[in-house]
């Protein structure tokens, strides 16, 4: 297996840097100690661990801790991905333990992740693919190797190439170890391109024996010489120890595939020397079992026993230097576990603080449940008043149209309470019409009697009565009539509309009108009438109709009024001189209108009864009792106005209409 | 048989002389008119026990027909006259209360003759 595991953790400085000579500790500890910023800190310790990774091949496991420690303490994902990679790193590549490498190396995956770092993503999967390939599984080397190629970094980013490479290189090591030469041939070309693309030459030599060890792979002796040439010719720029390993190892191997023993001796040579002055047993190791294979090959057994003996020195030494590895991966464990059970503890303070902020937050809540609560217990009141206020409003308007019903209504229930009276109205007229008319068929039978017996004067009187009689049933209909028009008008709803109305034109048409309609019936009435009215009055909104009927009303009553009085004064010759007054006035924004007679006035005992349906003073049959009821209903509920009478027994009536503008 | 007919109507008065005329001048009966409660009681003081039948309007102006009763049956003349109630109203409750008073019967308007000459028959 041809890998460079630790190319993984180049990076342009540390490439850099390690070109020049090896970092001397006590300078690096001192430049750490004045440090103090965490990050800088962090990324001093990152650079010397490639340093040394570089040079020695070697993890060193207390720097792996102090990352750790402060990635723990920044709390920052990409820094702990970077710290596990480094840890994994520790385990697989220099200690050896594949699995406890794997372990880290999937524990820095999602967080590298979560930090959205590319690269260390794709860094992680190539050594695990790494990894894979040491303990020959080969397929899990592939699909890693590609989950780390579909994580490389944007084209635009400056470690892209240096990514790219990795995952060429370790495609072409995937090829050579399932021995495809093509493949690996491929991929080494593109390598060497990337390389070039890089400029600093540093891949150079990885790509070039990768392609030579791809040659060899497919028998291609001249190609493969011509690439192992380059190979030697860079071989003194090459300061890395792994990639100088990586030039003899598989440069020997071709050699001794070749047959061109004696330099595979030389180079064997040098392959131990490379060892010997890095002191990393694994590159003696390597040596050794290459020089056993040429001894072998030359069969010369001594020199091959030799170094088999090394190579078992060597092993013992490994191994005991394993063990020592070991306890040391133990107590490097040990430290891990105890910055775990302390990230742990911190952790469970985490959660404590957690909780406590919880419990905070709820008392919070439950105060901020408490004020919503209250807030929409408010809410709730407010459209609770709200739909009281509608309610209200509703009712308001229901009532008002109640109150319209009501009017029209009140007027039939007095008509349903009044039905007797009603009755009394129409049933006495309809007793003489009945009657009387019954008479007249028994009186005309006698008149035919008598005229038989020629007894002319009996005849003459009896005609006389038929007459009187059928005056009664004339009379008598009439008045049927005039109750039941009366009763009609009572009870019709007032559909007349309210429009501007001059008010003293309409009082000067019905005084005349009321005057003569009087003297036409009744030639010897009499009486002076005056107006006097107001001509600041605009027009004003009224139903004109309905006003007149009032208006008319009044001043007949007032005239009959007189009338009644001019009568009795005549039987009893005293002096007096009828008199009715219609007059207008505006005041405090409304009209009134006043009515007055100087009559014999309203008796104090029935004032509170004038107002009622049916009610009259005049004698049975000249009047229906509605005049001022309905006089009354127009001004107070047709109009808003109200309608007052002031009298004085002996002296006169005043009646008086006010209505709002 | 004197008859008095209270009624606020004067027609009442024709209308009875017609209807009765062949009565009244047979002599059998005679009639005498008022024209309210309280001109009907001025005439019973006068005329004590004179009456024998009393025919009367429930709705007069003043004094109504109910209170006229009430005052023959109750306050007056001794026996007390039968008294016929004629009203318009063919209510219910004038006619239990003119009852409860003590009237003796209840003709409603328009008047039937026939009929109330037959009621009068067995006074007779």
């Amino acid at each position: 297996m041809l890998k460079i595991v630790t190319a993984t953790f180049f990076c342009i400085a540390s490439a850099m840097n390690c070109q020049a000579q090896k970092t001397d500790t006590d300078s690096f500890r001192l430049k750490l100690s004045g440090i103090s910023e965490p990050l800088q800190k962090f990324n001093l310790i990152r650079t010397e661990l490639e340093h040394s990774n570089n040079t020695s091949n070697d993890v060193d496991s207390s720097l792996c801790i102090q990352l750790l420690t402060i990635a723990q303490h920044l709390k920052s994902d990409s820094l702990l991905a970077i710290s596990y990679n480094w840890i994994g790193a520790y385990f697989a590549f220099s200690k050896g333990d594949n699995i406890s490498g794997l372990e880290y190396f999937f524990k820095g995956i999602p967080l590298a992740e979560k930090a959205k770092d590319k690269r260390r993503v794709s860094s992680l999967y190539f050594d695990i693919s790494i990894v894979y390939a040491d303990l020959k599984n080969y397929k899990s080397e592939y699909d890693y190797t590609i989950k780390g190629g579909e994580n490389l970094p944007d084209q635009s980013s400056p470690l892209y190439n240096f990514m790219l490479i990795q995952y060429q290189n370790n495609l072409c090591g995937y090829y050579l170890d399932i021995n495809n030469a093509d493949s690996a041939l491929h991929y080494a070309r593109l390598g060497m391109e990337t390389s070039a693309k890089i400029g600093i030459g540093l891949y150079d030599m990885a790509s070039i024996c990768f392609t030579g060890a791809a040659f060899a792979l497919a028998n291609d002796t001249a190609n493969a010489d011509s690439a192992f040439t380059k190979a030697l010719n860079i071989l003194p720029n090459v300061k890395l120890s792994s990639l100088r390993t990586l030039f003899y190892d598989s440069y020997i191997k071709y050699l001794i595939q070749c047959s061109r023993l004696e330099q595979a001796k030389a180079m064997c040579h040098q392959f131990i020397d490379l060892g010997n002055t890095s002191g990393s047993n694994a590159i003696r190791l390597k040596a050794v079992v290459h020089m056993q294979q040429l001894f072998d090959a030359l069969h010369q057994t001594d020199s091959a026993y030799y170094y088999s003996r090394q190579e078992s020195k060597i092993n013992a030494a490994i191994f005991s230097e394993g063990n020592i590895n070991r306890l040391q991966a133990l107590s490097f464990r040990e430290r891990l576990r105890n910055i775990e059970e302390m990230e742990e503890q911190t952790a469970y303070k985490n959660q404590m603080k957690e909780y406590i902020l919880a419990v905070g937050l709820s008392f919070f809540i439950v105060i901020g449940i408490f004020l919503y609560r209250n807030n929409r217990q408010k809410h709730h009141a407010n459209i609770l008043l709200l739909e009281q206020k509608q309610k209200v409003e509703e009712t308001l308007s229901e009532l008002k149209s109640t109150q319209d019903q009501l009017i029209q209504s009140e007027k039939m229930a007095s008509l349903g309470e009044l039905t007797a009276g009603i009755a009394h109205e129409i049933q006495n007229p309809l007793n003489f019409v009945n009657n009387f008319s019954e008479v007249n068929k028994e009186l005309l039978a006698e008149m035919n009697e008598e005229i038989t017996k020629g007894n002319w004067e009996e005849v003459k009187a009896i005609a006389k009565d038929i007459t009187g009689n059928e005056e009664k049933i004339n009379h008598h209909g009439k008045r049927a009539d005039a109750i039941v028009k009366g009763m009609l008008q009572h009870s019709r709803t007032s559909s007349g509309a309210k429009e501007p109305t001059d008010i003293n034109a309409l009082c000067d048409e019905y005084v005349r009108l009321s005057y003569h309609g009087l003297r036409a019936k009744d030639k010897s009435f009499n009486a002076k009438f005056e107006t006097s009215f107001d001509n600041s009055i605009a027009k004003i909104n009224v139903m004109p109709q309905e006003i007149g009927r009032v208006i008319l009303n009044l001043i007949n009553n007032a005239f009959f009024a007189v009338n009644e009085k001019a009568k009795n004064a005549k039987q009893n010759a005293g002096s007096y001189e009828p008199a009715v007054t219609v007059s207008t006035k505006k005041e405090n924004g409304k009209v009134m209108i006043s009515v007055a007679d100087n009559g014999n006035g309203i008796p104090e005992n029935i004032i509170n009864k004038i107002f009622q349906p049916f009610f009259t003073t005049k004698p049975t049959g000249q009047g229906t009792g509605l005049g001022l009821s309905l006089s009354y209903d127009i001004i107070t509920k047709g109009h808003g106005g109200t309608l007052k009478v002031e009298t004085k027994e002996g002296d006169g009536t005043k009646f008086i209409i006010i209505l709002p503008v | 048989m004197k008859v008095l007919v209270v009624d606020d109507e004067r027609d009442i008065q024709t209308l009875f002389e017609q209807r009765f005329r062949k009565e009244i001048r047979s002599g059998e009966m005679s009639f005498v008119f008022a024209f309210s409660g309280e001109e009907a009681l001025t005439y019973l003081n006068a005329h004590e026990q004179e009456a024998v039948l009393i025919l009367s309007d429930i709705n007069m102006p003043g004094m109504s027909g109910l209170e006229l009763l009430e005052h023959i049956k109750a306050k007056y003349h001794k026996p007390p006259p039968v008294v016929m109630m004629i009203t318009a109203y063919g209510d219910e409750e004038n006619f239990n209360l003119a009852k409860k008073l003590g009237a003796d019967d209840f003709l409603t308007k328009p008047v039937d003759f026939t009929l109330l000459k037959e009621k009068l028959k067995p006074i007779q």
